[in-house]
Protein backbone atom coordinates (compact mmCIF):
# COMPACT_ATOMS: atom_id res chain seq x y z
CA UNK A 1 0.00 0.00 0.00
CA UNK A 2 1.23 3.51 -0.70
CA UNK A 3 2.04 6.18 1.64
CA UNK A 4 0.70 8.65 -0.14
CA UNK A 5 -2.88 6.58 0.03
CA UNK A 6 -2.80 6.26 3.31
CA UNK A 7 -2.17 9.95 4.29
CA UNK A 8 -4.72 10.61 2.14
CA UNK A 9 -6.75 8.28 4.17
CA UNK A 10 -5.71 9.75 7.29
CA UNK A 11 -6.56 13.27 5.67
CA UNK A 12 -9.57 12.54 4.91
CA UNK A 13 -10.88 11.19 8.38
CA UNK A 14 -14.27 11.80 9.37
CA UNK A 15 -14.47 14.68 12.09
CA UNK A 16 -18.10 15.85 13.95
CA UNK A 17 -19.10 19.07 15.20
CA UNK A 18 -20.61 19.76 18.95
CA UNK A 19 -23.55 21.43 17.97
CA UNK A 20 -24.13 25.50 19.10
CA UNK A 21 -26.62 24.31 22.28
CA UNK A 22 -23.90 21.91 23.34
CA UNK A 23 -21.07 24.22 23.03
CA UNK A 24 -23.15 26.92 25.19
CA UNK A 25 -23.63 24.54 28.10
CA UNK A 26 -20.04 23.25 27.85
CA UNK A 27 -18.71 26.65 27.81
CA UNK A 28 -21.25 27.62 30.57
CA UNK A 29 -19.84 24.81 32.92
CA UNK A 30 -16.40 25.91 32.00
CA UNK A 31 -17.24 29.68 33.58
CA UNK A 32 -18.82 28.16 36.55
CA UNK A 33 -15.24 26.15 37.53
CA UNK A 34 -13.68 29.27 36.87
CA UNK A 35 -16.17 31.57 39.30
CA UNK A 36 -15.71 28.21 41.66
CA UNK A 37 -11.87 28.37 41.34
CA UNK A 38 -11.74 31.74 42.14
CA UNK A 39 -13.95 30.97 45.36
CA UNK A 40 -11.99 28.90 46.38
CA UNK A 41 -8.63 30.30 46.51
CA UNK A 42 -9.47 33.27 47.64
CA UNK A 43 -11.04 30.85 51.10
CA UNK A 44 -7.91 29.08 50.81
CA UNK A 45 -5.84 32.27 50.58
CA UNK A 46 -7.69 34.14 53.89
CA UNK A 47 -7.22 30.54 55.77
CA UNK A 48 -3.40 29.83 55.11
CA UNK A 49 -2.92 33.45 55.60
CA UNK A 50 -4.38 33.21 59.18
CA UNK A 51 -2.36 30.08 59.84
CA UNK A 52 0.53 30.88 58.56
CA UNK A 53 0.81 34.41 60.33
CA UNK A 54 -0.09 32.51 63.78
CA UNK A 55 2.87 30.14 62.91
CA UNK A 56 5.32 32.98 61.84
CA UNK A 57 3.96 35.10 64.91
CA UNK A 58 5.30 31.84 67.14
CA UNK A 59 8.29 31.85 65.32
CA UNK A 60 8.89 35.34 66.65
CA UNK A 61 8.13 35.22 69.97
CA UNK A 62 10.56 31.57 70.09
CA UNK A 63 12.91 33.12 67.95
CA UNK A 64 13.50 36.12 70.34
CA UNK A 65 13.70 33.97 73.13
CA UNK A 66 16.67 32.17 71.99
CA UNK A 67 18.48 34.65 70.41
CA UNK A 68 18.49 38.01 73.15
CA UNK A 69 21.54 39.14 72.16
CA UNK A 70 20.22 41.09 69.21
CA UNK A 71 18.57 44.69 69.71
CA UNK A 72 14.62 43.82 68.89
CA UNK A 73 14.05 46.58 66.81
CA UNK A 74 16.49 45.68 63.91
CA UNK A 75 14.67 41.98 64.45
CA UNK A 76 11.33 43.49 64.27
CA UNK A 77 12.00 44.82 61.61
CA UNK A 78 13.14 42.56 59.49
CA UNK A 79 10.24 39.97 60.74
CA UNK A 80 7.87 42.41 59.39
CA UNK A 81 9.32 42.48 55.74
CA UNK A 82 10.06 38.92 56.00
CA UNK A 83 6.19 38.77 56.42
CA UNK A 84 5.51 41.01 53.28
CA UNK A 85 8.42 39.56 51.02
CA UNK A 86 7.96 35.69 51.85
CA UNK A 87 4.84 34.87 54.17
CA UNK A 88 2.22 36.22 51.92
CA UNK A 89 3.60 35.31 48.68
CA UNK A 90 3.72 31.62 49.83
CA UNK A 91 0.34 31.62 51.04
CA UNK A 92 -0.99 32.84 47.70
CA UNK A 93 1.33 30.47 45.89
CA UNK A 94 0.08 27.53 48.04
CA UNK A 95 -3.65 28.86 48.03
CA UNK A 96 -3.02 28.83 43.99
CA UNK A 97 -2.08 25.18 43.87
CA UNK A 98 -4.41 24.28 46.44
CA UNK A 99 -7.40 25.47 44.41
CA UNK A 100 -6.80 24.03 41.71
CA UNK A 101 -5.82 20.62 43.40
CA UNK A 102 -9.23 21.05 45.32
CA UNK A 103 -11.20 21.37 41.82
CA UNK A 104 -9.32 18.52 40.00
CA UNK A 105 -10.59 16.38 43.05
CA UNK A 106 -14.25 17.29 42.74
CA UNK A 107 -14.06 19.79 45.13
CA UNK A 108 -16.10 22.33 42.42
CA UNK A 109 -19.06 20.35 41.57
CA UNK A 110 -21.92 21.26 43.20
CA UNK A 111 -22.83 18.78 46.19
CA UNK A 112 -19.41 19.00 47.49
CA UNK A 113 -18.71 22.70 47.15
CA UNK A 114 -22.14 23.59 48.43
CA UNK A 115 -20.47 21.06 52.01
CA UNK A 116 -17.31 22.72 51.85
CA UNK A 117 -18.61 26.21 52.02
CA UNK A 118 -21.21 25.39 54.59
CA UNK A 119 -18.20 24.03 56.66
CA UNK A 120 -16.06 26.91 56.26
CA UNK A 121 -18.57 29.21 57.20
CA UNK A 122 -19.90 27.81 60.34
CA UNK A 123 -16.73 25.98 61.72
CA UNK A 124 -14.94 30.20 61.82
CA UNK A 125 -18.38 31.30 63.58
CA UNK A 126 -18.39 28.13 65.98
CA UNK A 127 -14.53 28.72 67.10
CA UNK A 128 -14.89 32.61 67.59
CA UNK A 129 -17.88 32.21 69.42
CA UNK A 130 -16.14 29.77 71.62
CA UNK A 131 -13.30 31.80 71.63
CA UNK A 132 -15.58 34.80 73.09
CA UNK A 133 -17.03 32.17 75.31
CA UNK A 134 -13.90 31.40 76.93
CA UNK A 135 -12.58 34.80 77.21
CA UNK A 136 -15.44 35.86 78.92
CA UNK A 137 -15.87 32.99 81.49
CA UNK A 138 -15.66 33.10 84.55
CA UNK A 139 -12.12 31.57 85.81
CA UNK A 140 -9.28 31.22 88.42
CA UNK A 141 -7.13 34.35 88.99
CA UNK A 142 -4.50 31.41 88.85
CA UNK A 143 -5.56 30.66 85.46
CA UNK A 144 -5.33 34.14 84.03
CA UNK A 145 -1.90 34.89 86.25
CA UNK A 146 -0.79 31.64 84.76
CA UNK A 147 2.51 29.95 86.08
CA UNK A 148 4.06 27.05 87.61
CA UNK A 149 5.82 27.30 90.50
CA UNK A 150 8.39 24.54 89.27
CA UNK A 151 9.48 26.93 86.96
CA UNK A 152 9.63 30.14 88.36
CA UNK A 153 12.85 31.90 88.38
CA UNK A 154 11.58 34.61 91.07
CA UNK A 155 8.72 36.97 92.18
CA UNK A 156 8.91 40.65 92.62
CA UNK A 157 6.63 42.59 94.27
CA UNK A 158 5.94 46.27 93.80
CA UNK A 159 9.84 46.68 92.36
CA UNK A 160 10.61 46.03 96.24
CA UNK A 161 10.61 42.54 97.04
CA UNK A 162 12.22 39.89 95.57
CA UNK A 163 12.21 36.03 96.11
CA UNK A 164 13.13 33.38 94.33
CA UNK A 165 12.20 30.49 96.89
CA UNK A 166 9.74 27.93 95.56
CA UNK A 167 7.54 27.96 98.61
CA UNK A 168 6.74 31.30 98.46
CA UNK A 169 5.79 31.02 94.81
CA UNK A 170 3.41 28.30 96.02
CA UNK A 171 2.00 30.15 98.65
CA UNK A 172 1.45 32.86 96.38
CA UNK A 173 -0.10 30.24 93.75
CA UNK A 174 -2.13 29.34 96.77
CA UNK A 175 -3.49 32.59 97.57
CA UNK A 176 -4.55 33.92 93.78
CA UNK A 177 -6.04 30.53 93.67
CA UNK A 178 -8.82 31.18 95.86
CA UNK A 179 -10.06 34.08 93.97
CA UNK A 180 -12.46 34.12 90.46
CA UNK A 181 -12.63 36.82 88.06
CA UNK A 182 -14.28 37.26 84.65
CA UNK A 183 -12.92 39.34 82.14
CA UNK A 184 -14.33 43.19 81.43
CA UNK A 185 -14.46 45.19 78.42
CA UNK A 186 -12.09 47.65 77.92
CA UNK A 187 -14.21 50.59 77.93
CA UNK A 188 -15.49 49.30 81.57
CA UNK A 189 -12.32 50.29 83.06
CA UNK A 190 -12.31 52.94 85.28
CA UNK A 191 -8.17 53.70 85.03
CA UNK A 192 -8.66 55.66 89.13
CA UNK A 193 -8.17 52.52 91.34
CA UNK A 194 -7.08 55.22 93.89
CA UNK A 195 -10.03 54.01 96.21
CA UNK A 196 -8.51 50.58 95.83
CA UNK A 197 -5.25 49.30 97.83
CA UNK A 198 -3.29 47.03 94.83
CA UNK A 199 -0.27 46.11 94.36
CA UNK A 200 2.15 44.85 91.14
CA UNK A 201 3.57 41.70 90.85
CA UNK A 202 5.99 40.44 87.92
CA UNK A 203 6.73 36.68 88.13
CA UNK A 204 10.05 35.68 86.05
CA UNK A 205 9.13 31.76 84.73
CA UNK A 206 11.73 30.14 82.29
CA UNK A 207 13.13 33.69 81.56
CA UNK A 208 9.85 35.33 80.49
CA UNK A 209 8.59 38.37 82.56
CA UNK A 210 4.60 37.62 83.46
CA UNK A 211 3.24 41.14 84.94
CA UNK A 212 -0.08 42.51 86.84
CA UNK A 213 -1.56 44.93 88.75
CA UNK A 214 -3.46 43.29 91.22
CA UNK A 215 -6.50 45.61 93.48
CA UNK A 216 -9.06 44.84 95.41
CA UNK A 217 -11.71 44.30 92.90
CA UNK A 218 -10.15 44.38 89.97
CA UNK A 219 -6.83 43.08 87.85
CA UNK A 220 -4.87 44.59 84.68
CA UNK A 221 -2.80 41.51 83.38
CA UNK A 222 -0.38 43.25 81.25
CA UNK A 223 1.28 40.60 79.21
CA UNK A 224 -2.43 40.40 77.15
CA UNK A 225 -3.49 44.00 78.36
CA UNK A 226 -6.91 42.58 79.50
CA UNK A 227 -8.77 43.46 82.25
CA UNK A 228 -11.02 41.53 85.11
CA UNK A 229 -12.91 41.90 87.93
CA UNK A 230 -12.83 40.21 90.87
CA UNK A 231 -15.89 38.37 91.56
CA UNK A 232 -15.62 37.21 94.87
CA UNK A 233 -13.39 40.02 96.41
CA UNK A 234 -12.25 42.37 97.99
CA UNK A 235 -8.44 40.35 97.17
CA UNK A 236 -6.72 40.28 100.95
CA UNK A 237 -3.95 43.12 100.74
CA UNK A 238 -2.98 42.46 104.62
CA UNK A 239 -1.96 39.28 103.32
CA UNK A 240 0.23 40.21 100.72
CA UNK A 241 1.52 42.98 103.25
CA UNK A 242 2.77 40.05 105.58
CA UNK A 243 4.03 37.91 102.58
CA UNK A 244 6.11 40.89 101.34
CA UNK A 245 7.88 40.63 105.19
CA UNK B 1 -7.16 41.03 27.91
CA UNK B 2 -9.81 39.32 30.14
CA UNK B 3 -9.26 35.75 31.04
CA UNK B 4 -12.61 34.57 30.71
CA UNK B 5 -12.40 36.28 27.50
CA UNK B 6 -9.44 34.81 26.05
CA UNK B 7 -11.04 31.29 27.38
CA UNK B 8 -14.00 31.56 25.39
CA UNK B 9 -12.52 32.59 22.23
CA UNK B 10 -10.37 29.90 22.22
CA UNK B 11 -13.06 27.77 22.66
CA UNK B 12 -15.22 28.29 20.36
CA UNK B 13 -12.34 28.69 17.77
CA UNK B 14 -11.08 25.14 18.83
CA UNK B 15 -13.29 22.60 20.87
CA UNK B 16 -14.31 20.78 17.70
CA UNK B 17 -10.60 20.02 17.06
CA UNK B 18 -9.88 18.98 20.69
CA UNK B 19 -13.19 16.88 20.88
CA UNK B 20 -12.63 14.93 17.54
CA UNK B 21 -8.82 14.74 18.84
CA UNK B 22 -10.06 12.95 22.25
CA UNK B 23 -12.57 10.50 20.65
CA UNK B 24 -9.66 9.39 18.18
CA UNK B 25 -7.30 9.18 21.00
CA UNK B 26 -9.60 7.37 23.75
CA UNK B 27 -11.63 5.27 20.98
CA UNK B 28 -14.62 6.99 22.72
CA UNK B 29 -17.56 8.84 22.08
CA UNK B 30 -17.98 10.64 25.67
CA UNK B 31 -15.59 13.04 25.74
CA UNK B 32 -17.70 15.89 26.88
CA UNK B 33 -16.31 16.47 30.18
CA UNK B 34 -12.66 16.04 29.24
CA UNK B 35 -13.25 18.45 26.23
CA UNK B 36 -14.62 21.10 29.03
CA UNK B 37 -11.69 19.44 31.67
CA UNK B 38 -8.96 20.94 28.79
CA UNK B 39 -10.57 24.51 28.71
CA UNK B 40 -10.87 24.22 32.68
CA UNK B 41 -6.84 23.30 32.79
CA UNK B 42 -6.16 26.80 30.19
CA UNK B 43 -7.86 28.88 32.11
CA UNK B 44 -5.68 28.03 35.36
CA UNK B 45 -2.60 27.96 33.46
CA UNK B 46 -3.27 30.79 31.60
CA UNK B 47 -0.58 32.64 33.95
CA UNK B 48 1.87 30.58 32.55
CA UNK B 49 1.20 30.12 28.28
CA UNK B 50 3.28 32.05 27.05
CA UNK B 51 1.71 34.56 24.60
CA UNK B 52 4.16 34.43 21.76
CA UNK B 53 3.51 30.60 21.43
CA UNK B 54 0.27 29.26 19.50
CA UNK B 55 -2.68 28.55 21.79
CA UNK B 56 -4.38 25.62 19.58
CA UNK B 57 -0.82 23.64 20.39
CA UNK B 58 -1.15 24.56 24.12
CA UNK B 59 -4.34 23.33 23.76
CA UNK B 60 -3.68 19.81 22.31
CA UNK B 61 -0.75 19.45 24.53
CA UNK B 62 -3.29 19.40 27.89
CA UNK B 63 -5.76 17.43 25.72
CA UNK B 64 -3.55 15.22 25.45
CA UNK B 65 -2.02 14.73 28.59
CA UNK B 66 -5.65 14.77 29.52
CA UNK B 67 -5.87 11.57 27.38
CA UNK B 68 -3.00 9.69 29.48
CA UNK B 69 -4.36 10.52 32.62
CA UNK B 70 -8.11 9.16 31.59
CA UNK B 71 -6.12 5.73 30.52
CA UNK B 72 -4.58 5.63 33.37
CA UNK B 73 -7.34 5.78 35.42
CA UNK B 74 -9.72 3.45 33.44
CA UNK B 75 -6.71 1.37 33.52
CA UNK B 76 -6.74 1.38 37.60
CA UNK B 77 -10.65 0.79 37.36
CA UNK B 78 -9.97 -2.21 35.48
CA UNK B 79 -7.92 -4.33 37.90
CA UNK B 80 -10.78 -2.70 40.72
CA UNK B 81 -13.38 -4.59 38.74
CA UNK B 82 -11.58 -7.76 39.31
CA UNK B 83 -12.35 -7.70 42.82
CA UNK B 84 -15.37 -9.86 43.63
CA UNK B 85 -18.66 -7.25 44.56
CA UNK B 86 -16.68 -4.52 44.10
CA UNK B 87 -17.63 -3.55 40.37
CA UNK B 88 -20.10 -1.54 39.62
CA UNK B 89 -21.70 -1.29 36.34
CA UNK B 90 -21.08 1.83 34.21
CA UNK B 91 -24.13 3.16 32.30
CA UNK B 92 -23.99 1.90 28.50
CA UNK B 93 -23.25 4.16 26.28
CA UNK B 94 -25.14 3.67 22.65
CA UNK B 95 -23.17 6.06 20.28
CA UNK B 96 -19.92 5.04 19.23
CA UNK B 97 -17.25 6.92 17.66
CA UNK B 98 -18.04 4.98 14.34
CA UNK B 99 -21.71 5.98 14.68
CA UNK B 100 -20.50 9.69 15.89
CA UNK B 101 -18.11 10.27 12.96
CA UNK B 102 -19.86 8.10 10.21
CA UNK B 103 -17.36 6.13 9.62
CA UNK B 104 -17.60 3.83 6.69
CA UNK B 105 -15.93 0.27 6.67
CA UNK B 106 -12.71 1.52 5.15
CA UNK B 107 -12.63 4.35 7.63
CA UNK B 108 -13.26 1.96 10.03
CA UNK B 109 -11.02 -0.49 9.17
CA UNK B 110 -8.86 2.97 9.72
CA UNK B 111 -9.67 3.60 12.80
CA UNK B 112 -9.34 0.49 14.49
CA UNK B 113 -6.36 0.17 13.31
CA UNK B 114 -4.99 3.20 15.13
CA UNK B 115 -6.20 1.97 17.98
CA UNK B 116 -4.19 -1.07 18.15
CA UNK B 117 -1.07 0.78 17.90
CA UNK B 118 1.49 1.97 20.97
CA UNK B 119 0.27 5.39 22.49
CA UNK B 120 3.44 6.97 20.98
CA UNK B 121 2.01 5.63 17.19
CA UNK B 122 -1.22 6.77 17.85
CA UNK B 123 -0.16 10.07 18.72
CA UNK B 124 1.77 11.37 16.40
CA UNK B 125 -0.92 9.52 13.53
CA UNK B 126 -3.53 11.64 14.83
CA UNK B 127 -1.88 14.74 14.87
CA UNK B 128 0.34 14.76 11.93
CA UNK B 129 -2.17 12.39 9.51
CA UNK B 130 -5.61 13.50 10.87
CA UNK B 131 -5.09 17.19 12.64
CA UNK B 132 -2.69 18.14 9.93
CA UNK B 133 -0.10 19.48 12.41
CA UNK B 134 3.40 20.39 11.03
CA UNK B 135 6.59 18.29 12.56
CA UNK B 136 7.49 21.57 14.35
CA UNK B 137 3.71 21.89 15.79
CA UNK B 138 3.26 18.33 17.01
CA UNK B 139 7.11 18.28 18.57
CA UNK B 140 5.89 21.22 20.33
CA UNK B 141 2.38 19.50 21.65
CA UNK B 142 4.05 15.60 22.39
CA UNK B 143 7.38 17.83 23.76
CA UNK B 144 9.80 15.85 21.52
CA UNK B 145 12.33 17.13 18.91
CA UNK B 146 11.07 17.52 15.20
CA UNK B 147 13.71 14.31 14.06
CA UNK B 148 11.83 11.97 16.49
CA UNK B 149 8.60 13.27 15.16
CA UNK B 150 9.70 12.62 11.76
CA UNK B 151 10.91 9.07 12.75
CA UNK B 152 8.02 7.93 14.42
CA UNK B 153 6.09 9.31 12.34
CA UNK B 154 7.64 7.25 9.55
CA UNK B 155 7.61 3.68 11.58
CA UNK B 156 3.53 4.69 12.64
CA UNK B 157 2.80 4.51 9.26
CA UNK B 158 4.96 1.50 8.29
CA UNK B 159 3.04 -0.22 11.58
CA UNK B 160 -0.51 1.04 10.55
CA UNK B 161 0.57 -0.77 6.70
CA UNK B 162 1.20 -3.75 8.41
CA UNK B 163 -1.98 -4.21 10.26
CA UNK B 164 -3.87 -2.83 7.24
CA UNK B 165 -2.62 -5.67 5.78
CA UNK B 166 -2.89 -5.75 1.54
CA UNK B 167 -6.84 -4.36 2.40
CA UNK B 168 -6.34 -1.40 1.00
CA UNK B 169 -6.23 -1.20 -2.66
CA UNK B 170 -5.51 1.66 -5.06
Amino acid sequence: MSKDKLEKMLETMPQTNLTPEKKKQMLDSVMQHSGKSKGLYMIFFILLLLVNSYLYYLLYRNFAHFVPWHPHYIVDIIYVLLFFIAVIPVSAFLSEKLAIYAIKKGLGNGKYFKIFITVIIIVPILLFTFMIFNDYREKGLEDVIGFNTANVDYIIINDDVKTDKMEHAEALKDFLSQYRVKKMKDREWDGDVSNEKGFRITIYSNGKPISASIYENHLHYKNSGEYYKVLNGPIDMEWIEEFQQ
Amino acid sequence: MDREKIITDWFYQYSDEIYNFLIYRLGEADVDDLVQEVFIRAMNGLSSFQENASPKTWLYSIAKNLAIDEIRRRNRKKWKSLIPFSSHHEPRNDVTPELLLHLNEENKELYHAILSLKSGYKEVLLLRGISQFSVTETAEILGWSENKVRSTYHRSKKALKTRLGGNFHE
